[in-house]
């Protein structure tokens, strides 16, 4: 396996799920060819390329997916989506950092992850729970769906 | 130049009537060396002479005022008495965080009142009341609050892309984030502390920067990670921040800035051991005594034959004073900020080469 592609994870139906190739389909996110994830007990992680050869034990680079893909993932690679993408207002900006829901106001599709922006950029993801945008930090966990492997 | 820490040296200072509010709360028979009890006792009669059952509440403040006395005069050595005082006063800054955001685009973004200083993406933060770590700014990771002093010693470091540099002391990751501006997030950076409670606060701030470049290790400084592995190390010791915290004089004793320089030692040590010969090392602290600041760097270079002091050349004019030359003359070659030199924290910084 290419190191690039090593960053696998579950989906909601236990099949698993490159977060590459997730991220790629989801939010047509182009990524740099110089970063590449790795599978952790706390989740996956993007790193830049160089980190590759070392034999050390640390955390390298950037948690990006932990039951759900994180802030952190929409806040470093966020600017690269193309797909899934949804425009605040400040109000709803703020109470996303405050990790509070927002209403779906512009009737996104439920069950989808979005990258939400804010004056063109990028804030948070969300999972769209019905009538409502959930932040990642508010602590419930929604698997992505497979649909995109599945077609 | 003697610091104080002998008794005797002290009443030559008050003596001499560089503080008369101090030679009024130290009584004649004070020494460094009297025990507490002793100390305690001078004290009642100082605070109350005409009645022994003097409350004990007077005393602690009596004391605690030697205590402050005693670090003012100390502080007087190495410049003003008032540095404390200063850093009280000083500023908030940022540093933009250019592996998200360049600088234009940030003060098109940033609803901020900021004001230039000497780097080209540092600000002092002009706004009154406002928590600067609760805005979208920093919540996007688009800048970092960190003190215009120690962006320093990761600009004499100069890490350039591509390079392999250690982070001896690294959370909760200002310097090693910078850094990783400096390389475009390219290269290596090896963030390490030994703490793990400071190591979370450095995991979170890579999280929110979008630092790609690091890999965050947790081991003692004090033990050889790589032996002439790295082009560039940084440590930037533990100390006994005098130069950062306001209040730090509260817990500070001339034992504890010995106990730490130990510690220094070793770290210093084993750092400059992972250094590749033509390699860089900074050291830098943010507090004033010697022991914690000369002293360690002289003792490098006594363990070491490899290990030279060089000056420090950076494109910016920043105003500083030089290091104490009761080491040796090289000692000149090294800097101390204090806080009036650029409304910020004080800073010792030394730069090595292994030759």
């Amino acid at each position: 396996m290419a190191p690039e592609e090593r960053g696998v994870f579950h989906c909601k139906n236990g099949e698993s799920m490159n977060f590459k190739k997730f991220a790629e389909e989801k939010f047509g996110i182009a990524f740099p060819k110089n970063i590449v994830f790795e599978e952790k007990k706390e989740g996956i992680r993007a790193f830049a390329k160089t980190l590759m050869p070392i034999g050390i034990k640390g955390k390298r680079g950037i948690l990006v997916y932990a039951n759900r893909p994180t802030d952190a993932f929409a806040r470093t690679f966020g600017e690269l989506a193309t797909k899934n993408t949804v425009h605040l207002d400040e109000a709803e900006a703020k109470a996303l950092l405050q990790n509070i829901k927002i209403k779906n106001r512009k009737k996104l599709q439920s069950g989808e992850y979005f990258i939400t922006f804010f004056k063109n950029h990028p804030i948070a993801v969300v999972f769209c729970d019905g009538g409502f945008l959930i932040p990642a930090k508010s602590g419930k966990k929604f698997l992505p769906t497979n649909e995109i492997a599945e077609k | 130049m003697k610091i104080l820490g002998e008794g005797q040296e002290i009443k030559e200072k008050l003596g001499r009537g560089l503080c008369p509010h101090a030679a009024k709360q130290v009584p004649p028979n004070f020494s460094e060396g009297s025990g507490g009890t002793e100390a305690l006792t001078c004290l009642v009669r100082v605070a109350s002479p005409h009645a022994p059952a003097v409350c004990l509440f007077n005393v602690f403040f009596a004391f605690s005022s030697m205590e402050y006395q005693k670090y003012k005069e100390w502080l007087m050595v190495f410049g003003r008495e008032d540095m404390n005082e200063m850093l009280k006063e000083i500023k908030p800054s940022i540093r933009v965080n250019e592996i998200k955001i360049t600088v234009d685009r940030f003060m098109e973004f940033s609803e901020l009142k900021l004001e230039r200083t000497f780097f080209d993406n540092a600000f002092f933060v002009l706004d009154e009341g406002i928590k600067v770590g609760n805005t979208i700014e920093y919540f996007l990771g688009y800048m970092h609050t960190q003190s215009l002093s120690s962006m320093l010693p990761p600009i004499i470091l100069w890490p350039k892309e591509n390079e392999k540099v250690y982070d001896v002391c690294a959370a909760p990751g200002s310097k090693t984030t910078q850094m990783s501006a400096m390389m475009k997030n390219k290269g290596i950076i090896y963030a390490n502390d030994v703490r793990i409670e400071r190591i979370s606060a450095l995991i979170s701030n890579i999280n929110r920067l979008g630092v790609l470049n690091t890999v965050v290790t947790q081991r003692n400084g004090a033990k050889l990670l790589r032996p002439d592995y790295f082009d560039r190390v940084l440590v930037d010791a533990p100390c006994s921040n005098l130069g950062s915290d306001p209040y730090a004089y509260i817990k500070w004793n001339l034992k504890y800035s010995i106990k730490l320089s130990y510690l220094q030692k070793r770290i210093l040590l084993f750092s400059f051991d992972s250094l590749k010969p033509g390699g860089t090392l900074v050291y830098s602290t943010c507090t004033y005594t010697k022991e914690e600041n000369e002293e360690v760097v002289a003792y490098l270079l006594e363990k070491r034959e490899n290990a030279k002091l060089v000056g420090i050349d950076i494109p910016y004019d920043i105003p500083h004073e030089n290091g104490l030359s009761e080491y040796g003359n090289e000692f000149r070659r090294v800097w101390r900020v204090y806080p009036w030199h650029l409304k910020s924290e004080g800073f010792f910084i030394a730069k090595m080469v292994k030759v």
